[in-house]
C-alpha cells in the first residue's frame, strides 16, 4: 500500500469517525430533549407570571441601522409573555432613521438618569424613556459594534437578569418564561440559558407573531432550515446535558447579569462574540471551580431570518468562520486542559475537531479521492463503499435531526415532509461540499481585503442571522 | 332603547369568546377584534359606547389605541385590562384616559361588573 | 508493504464495508420513511383534534355562562382528551360563577374520578402528574386521599402537583407532610413547596413555627430549607409565628437570619422591634440592610435614632435601605435632613439622595435646617 493510498483511507476513515461522533452525541439529546420536554410540560411556567420571585429581566436589543424594522421589534418583544421586564434597545450610532423611529412611534423623552458604566463601551450620547405605558428605554450612543451595544446596555440595565437578542427576530410568546425557568429551578448556579434559533423564512408573521408555521421555497433558504435543525437539535442538548454548551447564540440568550459584568462583558470588534463570551464564562468560572451551569433551552424558539441568496449566505458563513477561528486561536489553551473539566477535555477539543479540522480533511478528501481514482492508485472496491458510507453517515445524521425536532410539531403537512427529507438526504450531494468550501476559503481571507469591508463595520443586522450553525 | 355597543380587543381567542358571550347575555352588543390595529380602525369608524382593551396586543398595546384616539378626537370611554405589575405603568394609563383598569388574570365577572359601571346609564 | 500484506488488508475491508454499507443505507432509508409516517399522521391527528377542539370550545363557554345545558350530548365527549384539555384551559383563567358551572360539569362527566384513578396508578409519569396538575385545577375535595399518596410519588413534578392542589383545597391533614417535603426536596422543588405552603396560610403557621423552632440546622442546605420555611411564614403574615422568627433572627446561619429579618414585616408585631433594632448591629450586611427595611415597613418610630446611626453603616445597601426607611417612618424626614450635615460622609449622601427622590431640592433642605436650627 502507498503512502497516498494510506493517506486516502485515513481520510475517509476520518469522517466516518466525525459522523459517528455526532450520533453518539445525536442518542445523547435524545435522553436530554426527553427530559426537558417533560420539565418544561410541567414546570408550571405560567405560575411564574403571577409570582412574586420570578425574576425581573432587562432585555437588550443592539440596533444599528434598523430603522426599517425596529419598531416592530419592540413590538415583537413587548407582546412576550414575562411578569417584569424592560425592553432596552441601544442605537449604535444608526446613521439611517432609526432613533428617529423610535422616539415618534414610542414617544420617547430623554431622562436624567446617573450613568455608572462598569463595563467600557463608546460614549453614551442620551437615554431615553417611552412616556407609553410600556417599559421601553433606549440608549443612543456612538457606533462601536454589536458587542460594544451589548456592553452598554448591561451598564443602563436595571434588572439581575438579560437578554441578548438580535433586532430582526421573532420571538414565542413563551419564549421568554421557557428561559428563566432554568434560573428559576436553579438560581444560584445558573448563569446563562441559550435559546432554539429556526429560521423564519416562510413563516406568515402578522405584527409581531408567527401566526403560521411553514417552509420556505428557495432552496438556499430550505438548506438553512435542516441545517438549523440538525445543529440545534443535534448536538447541543447533549453537551447542555453535560455542562459543556459551547456556544450561547447572539440571537437568542439570556444570562446572569453579575456573571458577564464579572468575566469582563462582551468583547468588541470580535466576529464571533457570542461564543467568545460562552467560551469565556466556561474559562472564568471553571478556572475558579466554582459550580456553574450554561443550559440550552430547545423549548425557547426564537426565529430568525436567513439569508435568502446565496452570496448574503457565503458572506456571512465565512464571516462565521472567521469568528470561530478567532475564538479557536484565543482558547486553544483550554485544549487537553484537565482544570477545565469536560469542556476542556471533550466538547471543546470535539467543538474544534468538527468545526475547524474536518473541514479542511473533509475538502481534502473531496480533492484527493477523485483525483486519485483518476489517476488509478486507489482500489475502486474499497474507497467506493467508503465514500458512500461517509455520505449515508452524513444523511443520517441529517435525519436525526429532523426525528429529534418531530416531537416539537412542526413541518407535519405532508408536503413539508417530503421536502424536509428530500433536502436532508440531498444535502449531502452538493450543498455540504459548498459549505467546506466557504469554510476553507475563510481560512485564507484576508482581513484588509476591500471586498469584506461592510462586515469588518461590526454593525448588526447587515446580515441578517447572527447565528453559528454547525454545517 | 337600543342595546349598548362594546367593543372588546383581546388577542388570546378564547379569553375574548368568553368576554363577549358574558357581555352578550348582560344585554350588550359585542364587537371583538383580535389585536391593537383592528381595534384602532374599528374604534374610529364604529360608534361605541365603551372599549375593554387588552394592554398586550399585537400592532399597538391597548395604551397605544387609547392615546391615538385621544389625539385624533375619538371619544369612548376605555376600561384597560392588563397584566402591569408596576404602578407606575398604571398610573401613566390612568393619566391618559382610562376610566378603568382591571389587572390580569382576571374575573370575568369582574370585567362584567366594571362594564356594567360605566355604561349604568345605558342598560 | 508486501502484495500479501496488502491483499489481506483490502480483504477485510471488503468484507466488512459491504456490510456496513447496506446496514447504514438501509437504516437510513427506513428511518426516513418511518418519519414521513410519523409527520403524515401526526399532522392528519392534529386536524381532527383542532376540529373537535373548536366545536368545544364553543360549547364550553356557552356552559360557562349559561347555567342550563343538555348533558347527554356530553356524555360522548366526556372520554375525549381534546375535550378535558380544553376544559382545563378554560379553568386556568375562570373564577367565579362560570367556574363553578365549569366545575359542576366535570364532577358530573365523571372526569374527577378519572384522574384520580390515573394519579393513583397510572404507569406514566405525564399521566400522573397531568393528573395532579388537573385535580389542583378542578379543586375537588374527594381527591384529597389519592392527592396525600401522591405526596410519596417518586415523579418529583407529580409532588409538586400534588402539594399545589393540596394548598388549594386547604386541607389541614397535609400541612406536615408538606413541611417534611419542604425539608427533603432539592432546592428548586423546595422552593414550589415553600409557595404552596404559604398557599395554605394560616393553618400551616403552627406546625411550621415549631418546625422552624424545632429543627437543629446541621449544615448550610438544611439552612437554606429553614430559610424557606421563614420566608413563608413572613408571607403568610400570620403574627403566631412572631415567636419563631425572632429565635430564627438569632440563628447562626445567614440564609435563616436574612428571612427571619425580611419575615418580620409580614408576621411581626410592634414587640419585635427591639430584636430588629439589635439586628441593625449583625456582623452581616444582609441582615443589617434587611432589617433596616423591616423597621420602615412597621413604621418603626423608636427606630429613629438606630437608623440614623445605620446612614453611616459601612455597606451601601444598609445605607440605602436605612434612608429608605426613614423617609416612611413619620418623623423620620426630619432625621433625614439632620443628617445632611452629619461628619459622616457616606451618611449626608445618603440623606440627600433620598430626599432628593422625596422631591425636596437643595434650596428646600437648607431651609428646613435652618427652621430646624431656629426652633
Amino acid at each position: 500500500m502507498t503512502f497516498i493510498e494510506f493517506f486516502n483511507y485515513a481520510v475517509l476513515l476520518y469522517f466516518i469517525a466525525m459522523e459517528a461522533q455526532l450520533l453518539i452525541l445525536a442518542v445523547m439529546s435524545y435522553g436530554a430533549l426527553r427530559k426537558d420536554r417533560f420539565a418544561s410540560r410541567f414546570g408550571r411556567i405560567h405560575d411564574m407570571l403571577t409570582s412574586d420571585t420570578t425574576p425581573p429581566v432587562s432585555i437588550i436589543i443592539p440596533a444599528y441601522n434598523e430603522a426599517a424594522g425596529i419598531v416592530e421589534s419592540v413590538r415583537s418583544i413587548a407582546l412576550l409573555q414575562y411578569p417584569r421586564k424592560e425592553i432596552l434597545v441601544v442605537n449604535d450610532g444608526s446613521t439611517d432613521e432609526t432613533m428617529q423611529r423610535l422616539i415618534d412611534e414610542f414617544e420617547l423623552e430623554p431622562i436624567d438618569t446617573p450613568y455608572r458604566p462598569r463595563l467600557d463601551s463608546a460614549p453614551i450620547k442620551r437615554i431615553y424613556k417611552s412616556s407609553l405605558p410600556l417599559p421601553l428605554v433606549v440608549v443612543d450612543k456612538e457606533n462601536g459594534g454589536k458587542g460594544d451595544a451589548i456592553n452598554a446596555g448591561l451598564n443602563v440595565a436595571r434588572y439581575p437578569y438579560v437578554m441578548a437578542t438580535d433586532a430582526d427576530i421573532v420571538l414565542e410568546e413563551e419564549a421568554l418564561l421557557r428561559a428563566m425557568r432554568h434560573f428559576v429551578e436553579n438560581r444560584s448556579a445558573t448563569v446563562a440559558v441559550a435559546g432554539n434559533v429556526r429560521p423564519l423564512n416562510g413563516c406568515d408573521v402578522r405584527r409581531g407573531k408567527v401566526t403560521r408555521v411553514a417552509l420556505p421555497r428557495r432552496p438556499t433558504e430550505m438548506a438553512q432550515v435542516v441545517e438549523y435543525i440538525r445543529s440545534f437539535l443535534g448536538a447541543r442538548p447533549a453537551w447542555s446535558h453535560l455542562n459543556a454548551l459551547p456556544i450561547v447564540s447572539g440571537a437568542f440568550g439570556v444570562f446572569q447579569k453579575e456573571a458577564v459584568i464579572e468575566a469582563g462583558g462582551y468583547r468588541t470588534g470580535h466576529l464571533g462574540e457570542d461564543m467568545e463570551l460562552t467560551m469565556r464564562l466556561h474559562r472564568h468560572f471553571r478556572k475558579q471551580r466554582r459550580p456553574y451551569r450554561i443550559v440550552y433551552a430547545p423549548d425557547a424558539v426564537a426565529w430568525t431570518e436567513v439569508p435568502t441568496n446565496k452570496d448574503i449566505l457565503r458572506k456571512q458563513r465565512i464571516r462565521w468562520h472567521r469568528g470561530l477561528m478567532q475564538v479557536i486561536r484565543e482558547y486553544k489553551g483550554m485544549l487537553f486542559d484537565p482544570r477545565y473539566g469536560i469542556v476542556g477535555m471533550v466538547s471543546w477539543p470535539s467543538f474544534v475537531a468538527f468545526e475547524f479540522v474536518a473541514p479542511i480533511i473533509e475538502f481534502i478528501g473531496w480533492v484527493a479521492v477523485p483525483a486519485s481514482l483518476l489517476l488509478g492508485i486507489l482500489n475502486l472496491e474499497i474507497a467506493i463503499p467508503l465514500m458512500l458510507i461517509a455520505l449515508a453517515l452524513g444523511a443520517a445524521n441529517s435525519l436525526i435531526g429532523l426525528i429529534l425536532d418531530e416531537r416539537f410539531g412542526y413541518y407535519n403537512r405532508a408536503g413539508e415532509a417530503w421536502r424536509l427529507l428530500i433536502y436532508s438526504l440531498g444535502e449531502q450531494l452538493g450543498l455540504r461540499q459548498r459549505t467546506v468550501w466557504w469554510r476553507v476559503r475563510a481560512m485564507f481571507w484576508n482581513p484588509r481585503r476591500k471586498e469584506w469591508g461592510d462586515m469588518q463595520r461590526t454593525g448588526v443586522g447587515n446580515l441578517s442571522a447572527d447565528e453559528k450553525v454547525s454545517a | 332603547m337600543s342595546r349598548p355597543h362594546v367593543l372588546v380587543a383581546e388577542d388570546d381567542r378564547v379569553v375574548s369568546l368568553l368576554l363577549s358571550r358574558s357581555l352578550e347575555t348582560a344585554g350588550v352588543d359585542v364587537t371583538a377584534v383580535y389585536d391593537g390595529v383592528e381595534a384602532y380602525e374599528a374604534g374610529k369608524n364604529g360608534d361605541f359606547d365603551l372599549a375593554v382593551l387588552d394592554q398586550v396586543m399585537p400592532g399597538l398595546l391597548g395604551a397605544e389605541v387609547l392615546h391615538r384616539w385621544n389625539r385624533e378626537g375619538v371619544d369612548i370611554p376605555v376600561i384597560v385590562v392588563s397584566g402591569l405589575t408596576d404602578d407606575d405603568d398604571v398610573i401613566k394609563l390612568l393619566d391618559m384616559g382610562a376610566v378603568d383598569f382591571v389587572r390580569k388574570p382576571f374575573n370575568v365577572r369582574e370585567v362584567l361588573a366594571r362594564v356594567k359601571l360605566q355604561l349604568r346609564s345605558k342598560l | 508493504m508486501t502484495l500479501t500484506e496488502m491483499s489481506q488488508f483490502d480483504v477485510v475491508l471488503r468484507s466488512t464495508l459491504l456490510p456496513l454499507l447496506v446496514a447504514v443505507s438501509s437504516l437510513t432509508a427506513f428511518a426516513a420513511f418511518w418519519l414521513f409516517a410519523v409527520k403524515v399522521y401526526g399532522n392528519v391527528r392534529s386536524r381532527f383534534d383542532e376540529f373537535r377542539r373548536a366545536s368545544y370550545v364553543g360549547a364550553i363557554s356557552e356552559i360557562a355562562t349559561r347555567s342550563g345545558y343538555p348533558l347527554d350530548s356530553l356524555r360522548n365527549w366526556a372520554p375525549d382528551p381534546v375535550f378535558v384539555d380544553t376544559l382545563m384551559e378554560f379553568l386556568r383563567f375562570l373564577q367565579g360563577r362560570e367556574r363553578d358551572n365549569l366545575l359542576r360539569l366535570s364532577r358530573e362527566l365523571g372526569i374527577v374520578e378519572r384522574f384520580m384513578a390515573t394519579l393513583d396508578h397510572g404507569r406514566r409519569r405525564e399521566s400522573r402528574t397531568e393528573a395532579a396538575e388537573a385535580l389542583s385545577e378542578i379543586g375537588d375535595p374527594s381527591a384529597v386521599p389519592a392527592l396525600l399518596k401522591a405526596l410519596n410519588d417518586p415523579v418529583v413534578e407529580v409532588r409538586i402537583q400534588a402539594a399545589e392542589a393540596l394548598a388549594r383545597l386547604q386541607e389541614p391533614a397535609a400541612v406536615v407532610p408538606l413541611i417534611g417535603l419542604l425539608h427533603r426536596e432539592e432546592e428548586w422543588a423546595a422552593a414550589r413547596i415553600a409557595d404552596s405552603v404559604v398557599r395554605m396560610g394560616s393553618i400551616a403557621v403552627g406546625d411550621l413555627s415549631r418546625h422552624v423552632l424545632l429543627t437543629s440546622i446541621g449544615d448550610p442546605q438544611e439552612a437554606q430549607r429553614i430559610g424557606l420555611a421563614v420566608r413563608a411564614l413572613g408571607l403568610i403574615g400570620d403574627p403566631s409565628a412572631e415567636a419563631a422568627l425572632l429565635e430564627a433572627l438569632e440563628s447562626e446561619y445567614l440564609d435563616v437570619r436574612v428571612r427571619a429579618a425580611a419575615a418580620l414585616a409580614g408576621a411581626g408585631t410592634p414587640r419585635c422591634v427591639p430584636a430588629l433594632i439589635r439586628a441593625l448591629r449583625d456582623p452581616a450586611w444582609e441582615v443589617r440592610s434587611q432589617a433596616a427595611k423591616t423597621l420602615g415597613r412597621r413604621l418603626a418610630v423608636e427606630a429613629r435614632d438606630p437608623l440614623r446611626d445605620a446612614l453611616r453603616d459601612e455597606s451601601w445597601w444598609v445605607r440605602i435601605n436605612a434612608a429608605a426607611a426613614l423617609a416612611e417612618i413619620p418623623g423620620g424626614v426630619e432625621v433625614l435632613v439632620e443628617a445632611t450635615v452629619d461628619d459622616d460622609a457616606f451618611a449626608r449622601d445618603t440623606a440627600r439622595a433620598q430626599l432628593g427622590t422625596l422631591g425636596f431640592d437643595e434650596d428646600t433642605i437648607a431651609e428646613l435646617l435652618h427652621v430646624k436650627e431656629a426652633g
